[in-house]
């Protein structure tokens, strides 16, 4: 099982497709959250390197970010609030508290920005990406939410769902915890196994297996419901 | 089954098209908020509340939505500081709650004022009106939001300092509408004043829309 390449034609920070985690993967997988070799899970700044690729803002962008400037960071927004949005929304269900939560994701790399270091090698999306996650799992701890929100809090602001979809929402709810967390970063946030590993501080082995029975019994419940896999 | 169990299949939710702008441009608000410490003086808040209700006034938020999480982070900061108004628990909560709704009024309905705005008549009683049931509305929202916590926490927040915050917002709505003589040394305090900021503000975001659609100013100035 390979995972796509999210560079190829058509790819965009929220559409990386699954085929199945793959050990064997190495740094060819760059966006939307690309492989950083070690865990870097706080959110500081990142201080080794930052790769590019052409779903990350260049080096310009990133330069007039770190000076806080405003149409550079317009810029950024444009380019990651997507992500952001899918990292949030997924989590915590669809409603106007992600538009908060996504401008408090900003507002936390704009606020930290000024001490970021661009250097080549690792994705800014990396940095933002976790900051995004440690939002949203704050919010989650908040709404006494254990895996991902079965539902939407404001169904107006949700973009309508196929049946397959809605019930796979709720077939990963009810996986343990870190199950739920590694085929989301996997499957829906088109990281590699290394990077998988990398965000939740775990082998790259243990990331595999969760992947994989994650799915096995995402296969198993999406069955019982009666939906075709 | 999961070759093609991924995104296509569960689409998230979509920016609004406003967004990075309206986010760009409340992060240097922000930063000012969060930078801001007690120690400054009030004029600060009001210079970041009317900063606010210009932004949303003349369509740079679009939305007429600054974002929840920087009005609760300008809020918490005016929540530490010495103010007006003693140590009445229920006053400080009526402050507070009154400082709740103004923003709430502001994020939330002034693009619909200012939408409605070409429709109603140009009298102040019905800008007076319109204010009202904008903040009624708001006031229905701020008890919504009040259920999972967060408008305690706010009202908490804000309870002590809401006086102050408010005259000082006061005061910047009325220098924008050329007024300054009429607001020298005024104190918000009470039911009517409550009203009378709220129509003030909302007189300034109609002479706004005259402004820009070249209609001759109102008689809020």
């Amino acid at each position: 099982m390979t995972i796509k390449d999210p560079i190829s034609p058509g790819h965009s920070p929220n559409s990386p497709g699954l085929e199945s985690p793959d050990e064997g993967s190495p740094a060819r997988v760059p966006v939307p959250i690309a492989a950083g070799g070690s865990a870097d899970t706080d959110e500081s700044p990142p201080s080794r390197s930052v790769r590019r690729s052409r779903d990350e803002v260049d080096d310009c962008v990133l330069r007039g970010c770190v000076r806080q400037d405003e149409s550079a960071f317009t810029e950024f927004v444009i380019c990651y609030q997507h992500m952001v949005f899918a990292i949030l929304s997924r989590r915590l269900g669809c409603g106007s508290h992600v538009e908060d939560l996504a401008q408090e994701v900003f507002w936390k790399a704009y606020a930290r920005f000024p001490k970021f270091e661009i250097r080549e090698g690792q994705p800014v999306s990396k940095w933002l990406g976790t900051i995004a996650r440690n939002v949203a799992n704050d919010e989650k701890r908040r709404r006494g939410i254990a895996t991902i929100a079965v539902s939407d809090p404001e169904p107006s602001y949700a973009p309508s769902l196929s049946e397959r979809a809605v019930a796979l929402r709720r077939a990963l709810a009810e996986l343990p915890e870190r199950f739920c967390e590694a085929f989301l970063l996997s499957a829906l946030e088109g990281m590699s196994l290394r990077e998988v590993a990398s965000e939740m501080e775990i082998a790259a082995s243990t990331a595999r297996t969760l992947i994989l029975e994650a799915e096995s019994m995402l296969r198993r419940r999406l069955a019982r419901m009666g939906v075709p896999g | 089954m999961t070759a093609k169990l991924g995104s296509e299949d569960w689409a998230p939710q979509a920016p609004p098209a406003d967004f990075a702008a309206t986010v760009s441009g409340a992060m240097p608000l922000r930063q000012m908020a969060e930078e801001w410490t007690p120690q400054q003086p009030a004029s600060a808040f009001g210079f970041l509340a009317t900063a606010f209700v210009v932004q949303a006034a003349s369509g740079e938020t679009q939305q007429g939505r600054v974002g929840l999480r920087t009005i609760r982070a300008i809020l918490r900061d005016a929540g530490g500081a010495d103010v007006l108004g003693g140590n009445d628990p229920s006053k400080q909560a009526k402050r507070g709650l009154l400082v709740h709704m103004f923003f709430r009024f502001v994020e939330r309905e002034a693009s619909r004022i200012l939408a409605e705005a070409d429709d109603i008549e140009s009298d102040e009683e019905s800008a007076m009106a319109l204010a009202k049931d904008s903040v009624r509305k708001a006031s229905e929202t701020s008890s919504r939001w009040g259920h999972d916590g967060s408008g305690l926490e706010l009202e908490e927040a804000v309870g002590f300092a809401a006086s102050r915050r408010l005259r000082s917002f006061h005061v910047e709505v009325c220098k924008k509408m050329q007024r300054p003589a009429e607001i020298a040394g005024h104190v918000v305090d009470g039911e009517d004043e409550r009203w009378r900021v709220v129509r003030e503000a909302f007189l300034f975001f109609l002479d706004k829309q005259r402004k820009a659609h070249g209609v001759a100013a109102s008689s809020a100035g």
